[in-house]
């Protein structure tokens, strides 16, 4: 297979994952993209260490580069970071017609470590598991998170059933 | 399912990045000409370091670039 082909396979397979955690951390739909370019251009030229890599652990060793474009990029320049114990919780719209910009309003607000774990289950398609695996922790601390994260995402937007 | 999980897949699909951005990131990571192979280039080396006469190197024969004849 030609190295183009290769690399074609890896950005196929894990470009959503990869976008998924890169969203999650900056809260910023344009920065996450161009932090997804610069993390893929890191495993094109990188692409023989990427494929010594077992195909069950490429995941996670493409994410390990995407968080360490996240750190670079957010030493040059911050994204509002807010220490998840200080965030008080947004009060709820009382409005019962949610709808998707309200809904992602309200996921941009939610602190860096629950919107990166929520980004990740919902959009990177990860499970609880694999979030964990990816994030160094317990799968039963994502379990608690994603709980949470919901918990606060149903408050805002006036809806049930997360208590 | 409930309420807020539609709303999370719904949402989900609007922020995925689209096929057609997907293929300008790739695109411009790849760009549009492919880098000869590392095999291409050890045959390269191989063959000038090998030959007696450095005034022309043999174009590894499997992928010579367009437009270079060989001149071996």
């Amino acid at each position: 297979m030609s190295r183009t082909a290769e690399f074609d396979r890896l950005f196929d397979k894990h470009r959503r994952p990869v976008h998924a955690y890169l969203l999650g951390r900056s809260g910023n739909p344009d920065l996450a993209a161009d932090l997804l370019q610069e993390t893929f251009l890191k495993v094109w030229k990188r692409l023989d260490s990427v494929l010594v890599v077992t195909p069950e652990n490429r995941r996670y060793y493409i994410l390990s580069m995407a968080k360490s474009v996240a750190a670079d990029s957010f030493r040059r320049h911050r994204p509002s970071e807010v220490p998840l114990s200080a965030v008080a919780e947004v009060e709820s719209s009382g409005s019962c017609t949610a709808d998707l910009s309200t809904l992602d309003d309200a996921i941009m607000r939610l602190p860096e470590e629950l919107r990166t774990i929520l980004t990740m289950h919902v959009l990177g398609d990860m499970t609880s598991a694999e979030v964990g695996l990816a994030l160094d922790r317990p799968a039963g601390t994502v379990r608690y998170q994603l709980h949470e994260a919901r918990r606060r995402l149903a408050k805002i937007l006036g809806i049930g059933g997360e208590e | 399912m409930n309420q807020l999980d539609q709303l999370l897949n719904a949402w989900a699909d609007t922020r995925q990045i689209s096929p057609i951005q997907a293929s300008a990131i790739r695109q411009e990571i790849v760009g549009t000409v492919e880098m000869p192979s590392r095999k291409w280039w050890t045959e390269l080396f191989a063959s000038v370091t090998t030959s007696a006469n450095f005034s022309y190197v043999t174009w590894p024969a499997t992928s010579r670039p367009a437009g270079l004849e060989s001149r071996g």
